[in-house]
Order: C-alpha cells, then structure tokens, then sequence
C-alpha cells in the first residue's frame, strides 16, 4: 500500500470533485463523473487517479463493493471550510481575522438580509461567550 | 609531478578547452545564420553534446596522445605543443623581448600553478581561495538542489509506470517537467493537467522526447559540472545553448508527427506557461520546485543573464512554424564534424605543459643566463657618460 501524502488542501480539480462527493454523501468514480457538468468531458480514467490522489491525502475513504470502489468523505465540508478559513486569516491577514471580515464586508455587496443574518450570528456568539 | 599538480593541470587544461571549443560552436553559430543554412535542432543539440563528450575526454585524449608518443608510435615531427611553438617563434626572431621577461611569462602558469597548490600569499594563493570557496557553495547547492528535488519527486503521487519511467502527479509542480534518478526516469506533472486531456497527451510526448533525447542525464551531468567550472563564463554560454536547443530539438522532434497539430502544440505551451507563471504567484512565498537536474516543458521562473520565459517561448513558437531545416546526410555531416573535433583534440594538446626540453627551449634558457651573465659582468664597469 502506498504511504499517505500529507496535504492540508485540495486543489481545483480536487474540490470540484469533493464538493460532488459531500453532495452525494458516497459514490464511485462513476457517480461523480456522472454529478460533473457534461462539458467537462473528463476520462473515467482521469477522474479514477483523482479520487485514488484524494484517497492517498486522506480526504476519503474508500472501500471496494465488487469491482468498483466506493469512495465516502473523511472530512466534513465545513470542516474543510474552516480549515481554509484558518489558513486564509493566517497567511493573507497576518492571523487577524477581522481585517478578513472587513474586507469581505468591503468587496461584497450584501443584501439586507445577509446583513441581517450576520448581525444575528454575532449576537448569537456574544450570548454564548457570556454563558 | 604530483598527483595535485597532474588534476590543477588538467582542470586549467579543461577550462581553457572549453573556451576555445564555445568560441568554435558560436563561430558554427554564426556561419549557419549567415550563410542560412539551418541545421535540423536535434542535430545541432546532438552536436553540441557530442562536442563537449569530446572536450571532457579531451585530456584523457592528449594523455594517451603524449603516451603513444613516449612508446613512439606517434611521430616525434607531430608534436603540437603552443608554448613550444611560441619558443621556436622567439628563437627565430619573432617576438622582441628581453630572453628573461619572456620566460617569465612562459613560466606564468606553472607559478601561479605552484601559488594555488602551496596556498602562498599573493595571486595564487587568493585564487586557490576563491576557487575552494566557489567550489564549496556551488557543490552545496548541488547537493541541496537534488535533495529538493527528492523530497519533491517522494512528495508526488504516483500516476503510471512504464517500464524505467514513472509518471509523478503534483500539486505543487509549476510545469510539467522530466527528472531521474539513477535507474528511473520520472516525468511529473501538474495533477490539474488530468483534467485536461489534449494538453495532456501533447506534454507526455513532449516530455517523453526528453527522456529519449537523454537531455536529463546531460542536464545532470552539466550541474555536477557546475561547481567545477562556476567561475567560467564559457560554461554558463554553453549551458544555456543547451537548454535552449534541447527545447527546440524535442518541440520539433514531437511536432514531425503528422497527427500532431502544430497551432495546437503551441496553444498547449501557451496554456502551460500561464498556467505555470499563475502558480508562480501563488507559490511566490514558498520555493517548492527543484529548479536543477531536472528539465522543464516550459520556463516561467526568471533568471539572472537570461533570456527572460516570454522571449524564450516567442523564441520556440517561431522556430515550430518555420519548417525549412536542413537534415544532411550522416556522412556529410560526419566530415563537416570532424574538422571540428580536430581542433578541440588540438587545442587539448597544444595548450598541455610540454613534457621534456626542446631544442629551443635549450637555446632560449642559454640566451636567458647569458643575458644574466651580462648583466653581473657590467656591475664593475664604469658607467658610460
């Protein structure tokens, strides 16, 4: 068996394929060839070295049903997500976090709503700090 | 002689060769381009290659050479040694200098020869310095160059094998590149590539050319050499004449192929080249790829003295949709080689320390303590008023 290749993040490709897989909950090489838009055009051997290479990182699991192995994620998608939010706060805004939320304020246009659901989500926070 | 003053010898005996030998390829250079004949790029690569094969065996060649003469099954008349010549030319009136300045400079490179070996203060000394020094930092940075590229290559995924070949996939590869080791020769590629099949199949062929060309074995072999010939600025021409003719050698070699689209191979080196340099920038902080032994589809880091990427891959573009190249016969080819090959084993042995006293070296060493024994002659005399 090969040794795990330790690798925090996924790559393009990589996400693309593990935002199918945490869509679909497991599938094999097949199912989220078939979840890809159609103008994708990727060869089932292409996407087979894919999920072996997510495998070998430890992002999946994979277990073989017959012929076909059945892939199922390891790491939940917001796990993944804080882990990229993390790492981005870390090493683009010197581990402040709130330049990273002013900046995301500043570049994004929020509706009312998304403010408002962000203003609850603060408040949320603050409650539970204080108990 | 001993065995220091044998290897400082040949190492000066090298670098001189290779001097001479660059001026000879860009002398080639520069009658092909003037006279437009243009000389298929694999065969000038492998010209380029054989030349230097030929100039690293060149003192081994001139050892024989002296060693056949000593057994004398070379004839004597046949000597060719530079420093003998210039004697005879002295002797016969040639060069006007005092008989004593000019055996100083004759016996020039055996002093600073013995200076570098004794270590002694002055120029010697100092270069013997500069060279241990150069030689230290150029070999570390050999040594943790293939580390690098070690540590990257285990750091890869494995895609396929092939017999020898390995094809690596990487995250973190800039370029698709072709690397080796002592029995396998790896080939990786940046695992984004997989979702792109032409371009994909257009790098394998281009980067499996590599490996048929040998280019990463010679590529190997100029960095061991680096350390040794840091300070020469014939290695760094010659270098880069390799690594721009093994590039134009492989796109031609993959593009002869009448199922391969020739806009479509240069779209894909596009494409690679942008993709490469938008990895660039996001890698900018962290120096992930091994940048030696190992040889690229592609250029994107800049370097010092260099043509900068862009002018090389403009450079590659045109040669790809120029066509008229010039493939003559081996045997033609071999006749115009040789006079080649000639002057390089010529220069090899002609600049070699001549190995007893010639006849007029016997006579300029006489005129030298005669002008000696003139000059302790005239130390009672009166001088003229």
């Amino acid at each position: 068996m090969r040794k795990r290749k330790s690798n925090e993040f996924l790559t393009e490709v990589e996400l693309e394929f593990m935002t199918e897989l945490w869509k679909i909950g497991e599938g094999s090489v097949r199912d989220i060839l078939d979840c890809l838009p159609s103008e994708r055009k990727l060869a089932y051997t292409s996407c087979a070295t894919i999920m072996r290479i997510l495998d070998e990182k430890g992002f999946v699991d994979s277990r073989k049903e017959g012929k076909t192995f059945i892939y199922s994620p390891v790491l939940t998608k917001d796990a993944y997500q804080s882990r990229s939010i993390r790492n981005l706060s870390e090493k683009l805004f010197d581990g402040t976090p709130a330049s990273l939320v002013a900046r995301l304020v500043d570049e994004y246009e929020f509706s009312e709503d998304d403010l408002e659901e962000i203003r609850a989500l603060l408040d949320r926070r603050r409650t539970d700090d204080a108990t | 002689m001993t065995l220091l003053n044998m290897m400082l010898d040949v190492y000066i005996d090298l670098n001189v060769t290779l001097a001479v030998t660059a001026l000879i390829w860009m002398v080639v250079k520069l009658v092909m381009a003037r006279t437009g004949i243009k000389l298929a790029y694999n065969l000038q690569l492998a010209l380029l290659n054989g030349l230097f094969a030929v100039l690293i065996l060149s003192p081994a060649a001139a050892a024989l050479y002296h060693y056949l003469g000593t057994l004398q099954m070379v004839p004597a008349a046949a000597s060719v040694n530079l420093s003998d010549m210039v004697v005879a030319q002295y002797i016969r009136g040639g060069i006007d200098m005092p008989a004593q300045d000019f055996q100083a400079i004759l016996g020039m490179r055996g002093q600073i020869s013995e200076g570098i070996l004794s270590f002694s203060p002055g120029i010697g000394g100092t270069i013997a310095v500069l060279l241990l020094a150069g030689f230290t930092y150029f070999g570390l940075r050999l040594i943790s160059s293939f580390v690098r590229l070690s540590e990257f290559l285990s750091n890869c995924h494995e895609w396929r094998r092939s017999g020898r070949v390995q094809l690596l996939l990487s995250d973190w590869a800039l370029v698709p590149f072709s690397a080796r080791g002592l029995r396998r020769h790896y080939i990786v590629i940046p695992s984004e590539l997989l979702t792109q099949p032409e371009d994909l199949k257009l790098v394998m062929r281009h980067e499996l050319q590599h490996v048929r060309q040998g280019d990463v074995t010679w590529e190997i072999a100029l960095e061991t050499l680096r350390p040794f010939f840091f300070w020469n600025p014939f290695f760094y021409v010659w270098k880069s004449e390799v690594e721009r003719l093994r590039e134009l050698a492989c796109d031609q070699k993959v593009t002869e192929d009448k199922r391969i689209d020739v806009m479509a191979y240069c779209m894909c080196l596009l494409r690679a080249a942008q993709a490469g340099l938008k990895k660039r920038q996001e890698q900018a902080a962290k120096r992930v790829t091994g940048d030696i032994a190992a040889v690229a589809l592609i250029e994107v880091q800049d370097k010092v003295l260099r043509r900068s990427p862009s002018q090389k891959l403009r450079r590659r573009v045109e040669a790809l949709l120029d066509t008229k190249q010039v493939r003559p016969h081996w045997g033609v080819l071999g006749l115009a080689v040789l006079p080649v090959v000639a002057v390089v084993f010529l220069t090899a042995l002609s600049i070699q320390k001549p190995p007893d006293w010639t006849h007029d070296r016997l006579m300029l060493s006489t005129i030298v303590n005669l002008e000696r024994l003139e000059a302790i002659n005239t130390f009672g005399q009166r001088p003229l008023r």
